[in-house]
């Protein structure tokens, strides 16, 4: 058990660099909440409950705009849907835990714990990550809830000529930039966000999720052409 | 953009499904280990562009439509988009993205009147 603390204690030191970033997105999904139309109690429970800022955004955009809820939660999902890689690459550390463990570090699986934990023992695939695993989500599980908690109350104290709602594209460009890594990338989110602005036209919000399709295929199709 | 508001019951319906559905996602793989095997490349190569293809497909109609930026309050949201992609591509920071934005945004409103 003291490996356990011992491991929580290094977590918790290695993740407090990451600690900003993630309370800036959690930030900007607090600040949106309230503007897409959600009470301030349903906007801290969605933080809770859904506890992933991206697919957080993404849902209030869509619920700001009158999206029906079906299209909503598909689309946000797909926002979402790159954590299955996440799943399935750090399963192996898992494996051995029984099922009630396995689906407490799931709900803390994000991309710095997942990233940090996986750098940290790729040499040692045999040792205890639980330790470790929650010193990385703990801190940044508290701070994320706490950004949103300040998020929403900043919100719901200032004027609507703010126009906060702009924060969420900005945010997203932000972390588009992230993801933009070479020129696939990059032909992915020119066709993406080419068929999305003609796709408003389309019933439903459909067009994000075709516009969606339509992006990835095209970057698939760009790195089998040689583009790189 | 705002009053939209969602009758309470969808919203806490829809809230319960968001987090249904993401728990299911990072579960996916760790409930089942050894019994859903891997991923097939085509979908590994796909799932690599999603959230590019899908980050800009919310972006760029919040910032163009087709009818052009739609007057000055369009104008000014572009404006304002350009200049947050230029400080985010240049400093890599999320804070310094939304205060460029945001700054833009207010000083074009104003100078419009």
């Amino acid at each position: 058990m003291t490996s356990l603390r011992a491991g929580f204690v290094e977590g918790g030191r290695t993740i407090l660099p990451v600690l900003p970033a993630a309370a800036t997105v959690a930030l900007a999904a607090g600040v949106a909440a309230p503007t897409a139309g959600l009470t301030p109690l349903q906007s801290v429970a969605m933080s809770v409950v859904v506890y992933f800022p991206s697919v957080m955004l993404a849902a209030l955009d869509l619920i700001g705009d009158g999206v029906p809820a079906a299209v909503v939660v598909v689309t946000a999902l797909v926002v979402g849907v790159r954590v299955v890689v996440l799943s399935l690459s750090i399963a192996p550390y898992f494996r051995r835990f029984s099922a009630g463990w396995k689906m407490a570090l799931a709900y803390f699986l994000w991309t710095p714990v997942y990233a940090l934990t996986v750098e940290r023992f790729a040499a040692e695939p045999a040792a205890d990550v639980r330790g470790y695993y929650l010193g990385l989500a703990l801190p940044l599980w508290t701070t994320v809830q706490a950004a949103v908690v300040g998020g929403v109350a900043f919100s719901t104290s200032v004027p609507s000529g703010l126009h906060l709602e702009f924060i969420v594209p900005l945010a997203f460009i932000a972390l588009l930039r992230r993801f933009v890594t070479d020129r696939t990338t990059v032909v992915a989110a020119v066709v993406g966000g080419g068929l999305a602005v003609p796709g408003v036209r389309l019933p439903l919000g459909l067009g994000v999720v075709v516009a969606t399709v339509g992006g990835a295929a095209a970057g698939v199709l760009a790195a089998r052409w040689g583009v790189r | 953009m705002t009053g939209h508001a969602a009758a309470p019951a969808t919203a806490w319906l829809l809230i319960a499904a968001l987090g249904v559905g993401t728990f299911a996602l990072r579960l996916s793989f760790i409930g089942l280990y050894g019994r859903l095997g891997t991923l097939p490349p085509g979908v590994e190569r796909a799932l690599r562009f999603v959230p590019v293809a899908v980050l800009a497909a919310l972006v760029l109609p919040a910032l163009v439509t087709l009818d052009g930026p739609g007057g000055p309050a369009g104008g000014a949201r572009l404006v304002a988009g350009v200049v947050g992609g230029v400080v985010a591509w240049r400093t890599d920071s999320m804070t310094a993205t939304i205060a460029a934005g945001m700054a833009t945004l207010w000083g074009v409103q104003l100078a419009l009147g």
